[in-house]
């Protein structure tokens, strides 16, 4: 059923064409920077985008911040909140379960192209990346974002752990949309439902009244990724961000299995 | 004869309190073509759908093959095929890859022989020379054709149909209706589910009835459509014929100018055939009346319009 749903996943046209989004857009900003030789001054605009004029080698981690706050959260909901309520409206959802196909494994099988998709996109944005930070920055052999400067391997080395972060980061609201997902048969309801949790973590992550709760929030350390790139690697968010996540998919993970499993499928 | 669907006073009240099925006994025999009849909104497609284990009832017991549903529903239904409230594929894949896909999912459908079964299934069907599009191009009778090819891809024991004959013209209707008897002739048994009497009459062995919930008639249809014990007679000579009635044991009544109905109950209709030819009185048509399936659901149901 896993190899279904992952064969599903890369014929669908949707998935490439959200991908190509993405990793479209930090090439149009860095082209931009190319040309017009302005980065933002260092603690202003995207993380990191403000070293790439240095070196093209830190332009997947500004890729990758570029998209991180705001589009490849959107992609992680509609994704997500399609899984189920996707098969619900179009009325496969009661061929694939007569077949039959247990409702764990369904479950199972969807957790297992939603992360696949996050993988897929966050690394091809990489690459692009990557390929787009060689061409219009070029590659230097020194990297510096703290004291210490990396070697190009060292960076490779961080970038990959970034991928890795960043990916596991979306799971927590990956899970969130798979809820959604079980819950309705539409999916443009399950995938509002996660962007409205989504933006209710930002908001109240940005004002100081709900300081208390903030370490709490699911989108709280997605941008701690950068600490990947410090020297030595500052661990402590990053831990904090991996052990949160792992909360917020085993808590939801858990709403939606119960749901699922005993639910009246009348799509 | 083994039963391959049995329910138990099979009982579905839906959260908001709609009492869907009520207290269900159904007996579908290895064998039969069986028809489910019913106006939309007896209960038909919830009833299909507890079957499928897609709905748990409320109360009262199911099973499919020999296994409980929905307990072991996963060795129930792989030997049942189905199609329920209208075929559904994913638009963007083409209609060979969806059957690929359905058949991937779920053990059961060996891949080695997965691509065969799917040519062989699409072919069945007449859809060979559009398997290669993708679904979202296909006419509704073609998507009714492919949840049919879907049905029939690991050759089930038991085929579950839910209104198959939706969207598809005459032609298909009968293409459809030949290709049912065949699958039962080869050891196939078919549950149909039908709003159109007719068309189960023609073809079904077993017919099961439902109304608000309820299964008014159960039986083989022979038995449901038996003799009404009234005989109608087609004579030029029917003055003549109805004086000969009147002197005879049976009651009658004229139809129309030609035409005389006459009350024989279970005798048999050549007694009656006889005394009139005796006479010199010349028949034309003598004819068995018989319900059909509509006549036996107004009977059933009191009312019941039949949609």
């Amino acid at each position: 059923m896993i190899r279904v749903e992952l064969s599903k996943l890369v014929r669908r046209p949707r998935t490439w064409v959200t991908i190509a989004l993405l990793a479209g857009l930090p090439v149009v900003v860095g082209i931009f920077v190319k040309a017009s030789g302005l980065a933002p001054a260092p603690g202003e605009g995207p993380a990191l985008l403000s070293e790439v004029l240095n070196n093209g080698l830190l332009f997947p981690a500004a890729a990758l911040a570029i998209i991180l706050p705001l589009f490849l959260p959107i992609a992680v909901s509609v994704i997500g909140g399609d899984t189920v309520a996707g098969e619900a409206s179009n009325g496969t959802l009661r061929y694939l379960l007569s077949r039959p196909v247990s409702r764990n494994r369904l479950l199972v099988a969807k957790l297992t192209a939603v992360v696949a998709f996050i993988f897929l996109a966050v690394i091809i944005v990489a690459l692009v990346a990557f390929a787009a930070g060689v061409v219009l920055f070029g590659i230097e052999p020194l990297s510096s974002i703290s004291a210490t400067p990396l070697s190009p391997a060292e960076t490779a080395i961080r970038t990959i752990l970034a991928i890795l972060y960043i990916g596991w980061s979306m799971l927590g609201l990956g899970s969130i949309a798979l809820f959604a997902s079980t819950r309705t048969d539409s999916p443009l309801a399950a995938s509002l439902a996660t962007l409205a949790a989504f933006v209710a973590s930002q908001v109240l992550d940005l004002i100081e009244a709900t300081h208390s709760i903030q370490a709490y929030l699911p989108t709280h350390y997605w941008l701690k990724f950068v600490d990947f790139y410090r020297d030595p690697i500052l661990w402590r968010d990053v831990n904090e961000g991996i052990g949160l996540q792992l909360v917020y998919v085993i808590v939801f993970l858990g709403a939606a299995w119960a749901n699922f499993t005993t639910k009246d499928i009348t799509s | 004869m083994t039963s391959v669907i049995i329910t138990h006073e099979l009982t579905k009240r839906f959260p908001g309190g709609l009492l869907a099925v009520d207290s269900v006994d159904l007996d579908v025999r290895a064998g039969d073509l069986f028809g489910f009849l019913g106006p939309n909104g007896a209960g038909k497609t919830t009833t299909i759908r507890m079957l499928l284990a897609l709905i748990h009832p409320t109360s009262g017991s199911i099973e499919v093959l020999g296994h409980e549903v929905p307990h072991h529903a996963q060795l129930a239904l792989h030997g049942v095929g189905n199609l329920v409230e209208g075929p559904a594929f994913y638009p963007y894949l083409s209609g060979t890859r969806n059957l690929i896909t359905f058949d991937a999912a779920g053990a059961g459908g060996s891949a080695r022989t997965r691509r065969k079964r799917v040519g062989e299934a699409i072919e069945r069907v007449g859809l060979s020379e559009v398997g290669d599009r993708p679904v979202k191009a296909y006419s509704l009778g073609m998507r009714q054709r492919l949840g049919l090819a879907a049905a029939l891809l690991r050759t089930p024991r038991l085929l579950v149909l839910d209104e198959p004959s939706n969207g598809l013209d005459a032609q298909g209707i009968h293409e459809l209706r030949t290709m049912f008897v065949e699958l039962v002739r080869n050891g196939t048994t078919i549950m149909l589910s039908s709003h159109l009497l007719a068309e189960v009459e023609l073809i079904c062995t077993r017919a099961a009835m439902m109304s608000g919930g309820r299964i008014v008639a159960q039986d083989d249809v022979a038995d449901l459509l038996a003799p009404t014990g009234w005989v109608r007679v087609t004579t030029p000579d029917l003055e003549r014929a109805l004086r000969a009635l009147q002197d005879g044991p049976f009651r009658f009544e004229q139809v129309d100018g030609a035409t005389v109905r006459v009350a024989i109950g279970d005798r048999p209709a050549e007694l009656l055939n006889r005394a009139l030819v005796h006479d010199d009185i010349r028949v034309r048509e003598l004819v068995l009346e018989r319900r059909t399936l509509e006549d036996v659901f107004l009977e059933r149901t009191g009312d019941g319009e039949i949609r």
